[in-house]
This record gives structure tokens, C-alpha cells and sequence, in this order.
């Protein structure tokens, strides 16, 4: 109980970053439209790309490609667009400006964790995108999809893979965030952000599944989901339109939790580390 | 003559700069080389699921993907700088230099950057281009070639006159970087066959933003010329009057934005 309660102290020093982090995406509210519209084109450039495929196809618009019917593709490719954004973190650009500007000794100096810190940041940011934006597209895009008929879900189990969706989000936020404060930390290293976040997004982009289903590569694409950038799109997505066994989400979770331990190991080592190179210009 | 001295002189001292941080330009020229090849293979991916595309094969799709990468690219390369100003150079005031210069402001806006890291994105292309005709009969005549290569430049330009056009209303409204980017995202509709997508689509990219008029017939014409329907020359010259018209019509945008430009007061 005592314990508990020394936990929720400490914590609550952490209050404000999280408000911080709610209160910059509540900022830059008019970004949110122009995601839209992006999202909106991007739908459907699918819509029009999977059309086609399908309808060339040996069975036409009825064809089942890798697991996925047509409806199913476009409902992949819409939830993958929508998870996207709702697990995107800002933790490598911010300690990148941080490293930058020189501020990051005013952090340093303070008596609060700098990992921790970055963390409920990302937690303020997550809190609006998935409860004020993923989720209320989530809940229309498969109202319309499960109302028009073009999927089918058995309600029970249906409601069985929201909740272990739900739980694979927040591990899907957690490791995002982990590969943020990673590749930041090699921005003390680097001095510079652009190319490596480039290079780490078209990674996520490809391995994660979310252009195209790993299903469609193959063997690869198996041992690509036992990596941990298909937490970030393919596993809790296929959770989500059930196509996956419930032997396999436990493994799954597990493997995620793994990775998540792992990567978070690695960036303690790193920061350690980093902490000792760190050059402040002007003092 | 003398814009064009002032050209290369800008352009070395860009490159110079930018070789003075060796190792991020590298890493920048890498991340787009890699990025290219992944979009490369999840394109192949794709359309590997089926023998064709609405009568495309796959190394058809790769030589148009590749033909439409080079056109971004060289955009890429010459003209970068236009992506700051719609983002952040209005608001933060730093053109204020470039108004008090003898010297268009455009000219200096487009002459003040050589992107290197776009070598990663034309590399991709020129290997694509190069491994797709490979593995095609193409129809190679003095006619197809010119179609293309006026296609190509055609197309470079046309992305820049509508990131001028876009860039220039930030001189009124002070960032238009995002409307930017939305233009740019459906500019890549253009790397697929038109055909796979519905009349309006096809409509828009022939006559509206007429990237497929400078990049889909030319390729077509490469290994179908009966199916573009229209004569190469003729092609040619449409494509040049069309790009000159949208290139002039974006410089006198500009011209009119710019009027409208208002330093921070910092």
C-alpha cells in the first residue's frame, strides 16, 4: 500500500509533460484536417489500386488474395491508415530539438526521468489521437462496413478481438515510442534528424504491413511479423478483423512485451551513454 | 546570361554547404535511396498478385513508377527550397534578405538549394527505368524518345509550377506547406496506369494536372503507340505549350503573392 502510494507521488510529477503533450496536438488542430484529406486521397488511391487488382484477378471482384477479400483489403488498408496516426509519437523530434537548441541540459538537470518524461508526453499526444480522432473513425468505418454487409464479424468474438485490439494499441504506442526515443538518441550522435527518420519510417512503412499485408510477401512476410515493427500495423489490425487464432495472439503479446522490454533496455544503456558525449554549444 | 552565372554560383555554394555536413548528407541521400526501394518492392509486391494490370504487366508499371520517380526527382533537386517557403519562411520572415537583393525572388528562392538527398530518389529511378526496359520490348524510334524526354521535363516542371503556385499564397496566408503536401500526395496517382482509375481521375490528370498527359502517354507510346491515339509530334508540341502556360501562369501568381509579403517585424 505504502509502495502504491510512493508510486503515485513519484508519478505525479509526470502530470504536466502529459498535459503538455495533449495540449501541442490540441494545437496544431487545423494539421488534423489536412491529415484528413491526405487519408481521404490515400483511401482511395487503395480503393482504386486493390479495384483493379481484384477485378484482373483469375475470379474477379469475388477472389480471396492471401486471406483477404476485396472489402477486407480496403477495410486493412483504412484501418492501417487510421492505427497510423493514432500510434504516432513525437519523442524523436522533440529530444532531436532538444539536442539541437541545447535545452536538453535544462531537462538533465531537473529531478525527473528524461525516458519518462518523453513518455507521458507521448501519452498526452496518444490520449487525443486515439480517443478524439482512431477511435470514432474506427467505430464508423466498421459501422459502415459491417452495416452494408461487406464483412462479417460473430459478435462475441467480435467483441473478444476489440478488446485484445485495445490492448496490442497500447503496446503498438509503447514501442512506437520506444523506436522514437531511440532514434533519438542517436540524434546526440548525429546532429542531425531528417535522413534517419526517413529511413526509419520507410522501414516501419514496409515491415509494419502498412501499405501492403504481410501476408503478401510470403515466408518473408512471416518472419517480417515476428519482428517487432508488425506491432505497429499488421498484428493488431488482423486481431481486430479476426484473423487470427487465439494461440497466436498470446504469442504474440508475448513476443511484443519481449520487445518491448528489450527496446527499452537498449535505450537505457543508450542514454547513459549519452548523457556522457553531450556538447552544449554556448553553454 | 548573367541569371545564369548567378545560377551555378548559388548552386556551388549550396553544394559546398551542404558537403560541409558530409556525413548528414549521406545519411539524407541514403534514406531516400532506401525509402525508393521499399516503395519499389511493395509496388512489385502488388502487382505481382496478378499476371496484369487492366493490360499492364509488371515491368510496364516499374518503367512508368520509374519515369514518373525521375520527373519528382529533378523537381526534388532544383527546386526544394520552395517547400520551406510554404512551411516556414513567410512566418519565420528569413525572405526578407531575398526582397532587398536586385534580383527575382524566385530566381533566388530556386537558386539558393540543390536538394543532393533527390540523388537517392533519381538513382532509384534511373536502376528502375533501366531493369524494367530490360525486361520489355520497347519501341525505340527518335519520335518515342523525344516524346519522353519532353514528357519528363515536361512533368519536372509541371510539379514545380504548382509548388510555385502553392508557395506563393504563403505570402497571404503564411503557410500553405500542408495544402502543399496534399497536392503532392495525389500527384502520386500518376505512378500508376490511368487506366486503373475512374474518368474523373483520368480527366484530372489529363487536363487538370496533366502529369499523366506528360508521363502516361509517353510510356504507353513506348510499347503500344496505336492505343495513345494522337500523333508523337503532335503530343510534343502539346506538352510544351501546355507546361509553358501553367509555368508562366505559376511565375505571375508568384509575382502577385509576393506583393503581399510582410516581414515579421522581429
Amino acid at each position: 500500500m505504502l509502495k502504491m502510494k510512493k508510486l503515485k507521488n513519484s508519478l505525479s510529477k509526470y502530470i504536466p509533460f502529459f498535459h503538455a503533450g495533449l495540449k501541442s496536438t490540441l494545437a496544431y488542430k487545423s494539421q488534423i484536417y489536412g491529415w484528413m484529406i491526405i487519408g481521404v486521397i490515400e483511401i482511395l488511391f487503395i480503393f482504386f489500386l486493390y479495384q483493379a487488382i481484384y477485378r484482373n484477378a483469375p475470379e474477379g471482384m469475388n477472389s480471396v488474395i492471401n486471406g483477404l477479400t476485396f472489402y477486407e483489403m480496403i477495410l486493412y488498408g483504412a484501418t492501417s491508415f487510421i492505427f497510423g496516426n493514432a500510434i504516432s509519437s513525437e519523442t524523436g523530434w522533440n529530444i532531436y530539438v532538444e539536442v539541437r537548441d541545447g535545452t536538453v541540459v535544462n531537462t538533465l538537470t531537473k529531478p525527473v526521468s528524461y525516458r519518462i518524461r518523453h513518455l507521458f508526453t507521448c501519452f498526452g499526444q496518444a490520449f487525443f489521437q486515439v480517443f478524439f480522432i482512431a477511435l470514432p473513425l474506427l467505430v464508423i468505418l466498421y459501422g459502415i462496413f459491417i452495416g452494408c454487409g461487406f464483412v462479417q464479424f460473430e459478435p462475441l468474438q467480435f467483441i473478444l478481438n476489440i478488446v485484445f485490439f485495445l490492448i496490442f494499441l497500447l503496446l503498438a504506442i509503447l514501442i512506437n515510442d520506444s523506436i522514437g526515443y531511440l532514434i533519438g538518441m542517436l540524434t546526440f550522435y548525429t546532429q542531425h534528424m531528417f535522413g534517419l527518420n526517413m529511413f526509419i519510417s520507410s522501414i516501419k512503412t514496409f515491415l509494419s504491413g502498412t501499405m501492403v499485408p504481410l501476408s503478401y510477401m510470403g515466408v518473408f512476410g512471416v518472419i517480417f511479423s515476428y519482428l517487432p515493427f508488425a506491432f505497429l500495423a499488421s498484428t493488431p489490425i488482423l486481431i481486430l478483423m479476426g484473423k487470427m487464432e487465439l494461440l497466436m495472439i498470446f504469442i504474440y503479446l508475448t513476443i511484443a512485451i519481449g520487445y518491448l522490454i528489450l527496446l527499452e533496455f537498449i535505450n537505457h544503456l543508450l542514454f547513459k551513454h549519452c548523457i556522457k558525449k553531450i556538447v552544449v554549444q554556448g553553454g | 546570361m548573367k541569371y545564369i552565372k548567378l545560377y551555378f554560383q548559388y548552386a556551388k555554394l549550396s553544394i559546398m554547404s551542404k558537403l560541409s555536413y558530409k556525413s548528414n548528407t549521406i545519411i539524407g541521400i541514403a534514406a531516400f535511396l532506401f525509402t525508393e526501394i521499399t516503395s519499389i518492392l511493395t509496388l512489385f509486391i502488388i502487382v505481382s498478385q496478378v499476371p496484369s494490370l487492366e493490360g499492364w504487366n509488371m515491368y510496364q508499371i516499374g518503367l512508368l513508377y520509374g519515369i514518373t520517380n525521375l520527373a519528382i526527382g529533378l523537381d526534388h533537386l532544383f527546386t526544394d527550397k520552395l517547400w520551406n517557403v510554404a512551411y516556414f519562411e513567410v512566418r519565420s520572415g528569413t525572405m526578407d534578405s531575398l526582397f532587398l537583393r536586385p534580383i527575382p525572388v524566385l530566381f533566388q528562392t530556386i537558386a539558393l538549394e540543390i536538394q543532393l538527398e533527390a540523388l537517392g530518389e533519381i538513382l532509384t529511378a534511373i536502376f528502375l527505368i533501366i531493369f524494367c526496359s530490360c525486361n520489355l520490348s520497347l519501341i525505340v524510334t527518335f519520335e518515342s524518345v523525344l516524346l519522353l524526354v519532353v514528357g519528363i521535363i515536361g512533368a519536372a516542371l509541371l510539379i514545380t509550377s504548382f509548388k510555385i503556385i502553392i508557395a506563393s499564397m504563403a505570402f497571404a496566408f503564411k503557410r500553405t506547406g500542408p495544402f502543399l503536401q496534399i497536392v503532392y500526395n495525389f500527384s502520386n496517382y500518376s505512378k500508376y496506369p490511368l487506366t486503373i482509375f475512374p474518368k474523373i481521375i483520368r480527366f484530372a490528370f489529363t487536363f487538370l494536372i496533366p502529369l499523366g498527359l506528360c508521363v502516361f502517354f509517353p510510356v504507353t507510346n513506348l510499347f503500344n503507340p496505336s492505343s495513345i491515339g494522337i500523333n508523337p509530334y503532335l503530343l510534343v508540341a502539346i506538352i510544351i505549350v501546355v507546361t509553358a502556360i501553367i509555368l508562366t501562369l505559376a511565375i505571375l501568381i508568384w509575382s502577385k503573392f509576393a506583393k503581399r509579403y510582410e516581414s515579421t517585424g522581429s
